[in-house]
């Protein structure tokens, strides 16, 4: 009897392994995640801004590996939960089944890693012009950072997103609509709206810099308030948060040590979105003007 | 057909659709210039939502009764008929953000949604149950895309920037897309 149980054990991490292993290819596979490669190819084969380099691309690979990781990963937990109530008997938990759908988000998260080594070649082989950024005392750090939150970090966290959405708004639309309102909701948070830059850092997609005008300049490129270095590990706590937020749903096994890590999470994700909006760059403006002031 | 469509529909879904792009098009009319590309996610958020009218989970049912796909089809388009209205109520009330192409935006959500009806109706006389999802994904994921990164705007202008020009071309390629899945559509429901 007492020999039965490791071996329970180990059949259990052999069924979450291999489930885990089942839903990376399925992700792999997706018609919208190649879709979102294909996209991201294409846009860096047809090159870099001509003022910017790579900078302001980050928003391709989070929209395409991104917010369509969002809308795969929510299609996914869809497909096992109907694959769950297809076989009948539970082989296992929906929060296992959750930690193995999550699993899966290493895949767009590697081609995120793939753009963010050419974004950092891009941006070495063909600097942005002096106008734009970085500039002043703003560093490759910085440039680093924000490549990696905005380019990297978001292939992560759209999926993961994605599986929230999936585990508590299962209705038909629900990631149509989620993807929208983020989007919707980050125009406001990227840096645009002046009365809140300084706390846009706590919304999870957000510009650290851009042209953004001033009088007589409209188009004058700023660097924004807050550290991109810290912001990165605040995405990073996000995207533990979600796992666990979507872990959360399964009301079939206890939940109570589950529900102080996402509480333990929330205080350290407050921590680093403070850090964030309290350390880095102040707000600063490009000296040079941009070439629609010299118009 | 209104009884049909008042019990089939998914209400919800669609005014939480319209309540976004009312969301959408009024962030446009309060920053233009900034935030133009969702006004063509606007245009994609109409179209893939109206997707959902047509999803049909009792398919295995419905496709033996009398009541044929072209019937059916009429009635549920009720919903996406209100939901075109709203967009055109929606586009009037915020017009003063298009710099005088209100009309061209309008007309680019019509034909758009038209298109998805097409493509709906289509996969629903293949015998899919259930198509909004895929149809909805695909229709805001590319509008999301074509809005926001704007690749080859000069030779394909789906959603031309305000400064760009093209307008006229754009409104050419939409009239050639609603000519073209108007034609699909009655196809499909004729066979």
């Amino acid at each position: 009897m007492s020999q039965s149980i490791p071996a329970s054990y180990a059949g259990e991490r052999s069924a979450l392994a291999t489930l885990a292993r089942h839903e990376i290819v399925a992700y792999l596979k997706h018609p919208l995640f190649l879709v979102g490669v294909a996209l991201i190819a294409v846009t860096v084969v047809f090159g870099d801004d001509e003022s910017s380099s790579s900078l302001y691309h980050v928003i391709v690979p989070a929209t395409c590996l991104g917010i369509f990781g969002l809308m795969v990963m929510a299609g996914r937990v869809r497909r096992s939960d109907q694959a769950q109530a297809a076989a009948g008997t539970v082989v296992l938990s929906e929060r296992e089944r959750t930690y193995a759908l999550a699993s899966a988000a290493i895949v767009p998260f590697t081609a995120g890693l793939v753009f963010f080594a050419w974004a950092v070649w891009d941006y070495h082989a063909q600097p942005p012009l002096d106008y734009t950024m970085p500039f002043g005392d703003v560093g490759d750090g910085w440039v680093y950072a924000m490549l990696f939150a905005l380019g990297v970090l978001h292939t992560l966290g759209g999926p993961i997103l994605g599986l929230v959405v999936g585990r508590w708004l299962p209705f038909r639309g629900a990631a149509i609509l989620s993807s929208v309102g983020l989007i919707l909701l980050t125009i406001f948070f990227q840096g645009i709206v002046e009365p809140v830059r300084t706390i846009r850092v706590f919304w999870p997609w957000t510009y650290f810099g851009g042209p953004y005008g001033i009088d007589g300049d409209p188009e004058r490129w700023l660097i924004l308030s807050g550290s991109p270095q810290w912001y990165c590990l605040y995405l990073v706590v996000l995207c533990a948060l979600g796992v666990v937020v979507a872990a959360l749903h399964d009301r079939e096994v206890p939940r109570a040590g589950l529900a102080r890590v996402a509480g333990g999470l929330v205080v350290v994700a407050v921590v680093l979105g403070t850090l964030t909006m309290l350390t880095g760059p102040e707000e600063q403006t490009n000296p040079l003007p941009s070439p629609a002031a010299e118009k | 057909m209104v009884r049909h469509a008042a019990r089939a529909l998914p209400w919800p879904l669609l005014a939480a659709a319209a309540v976004l792009l009312y969301g959408l098009l009024r962030t446009v009319q309060e920053w233009p210039y900034t935030v133009w590309p969702l006004q063509g996610l606007a245009v994609g958020l109409l179209a893939g939502m109206a997707a959902f009218a047509y999803d049909e989970p009792a398919a295995a049912v419905v496709d033996t009764l009398p009541r044929g796909l072209a019937w059916r089809t009429a009635a549920r388009s009720l919903g996406v008929v209100l939901l075109l209205g709203w967009w055109l109520g929606v586009v009037a009330l915020t017009r003063d953000a298009y710099f005088g192409h209100a009309s061209a935006i309008a007309w680019q959500g019509v034909a758009a949604t038209v298109s998805v009806v097409a493509t709906t109706a289509h996969l629903r006389s293949r015998g899919a149950a259930g198509p909004a999802t895929l149809v909805g994904t695909v229709v805001v994921g590319g509008a999301m895309f074509l809005a926001l990164a704007r690749p080859f705007q000069n030779q394909l202008p789906i959603f031309p920037y305000p400064a760009a020009g093209h307008w006229s071309d754009s409104r050419m390629l939409w009239t050639g897309v609603f000519v073209a899945t108007t034609v699909w559509l009655v196809a499909t429901l004729r066979r």
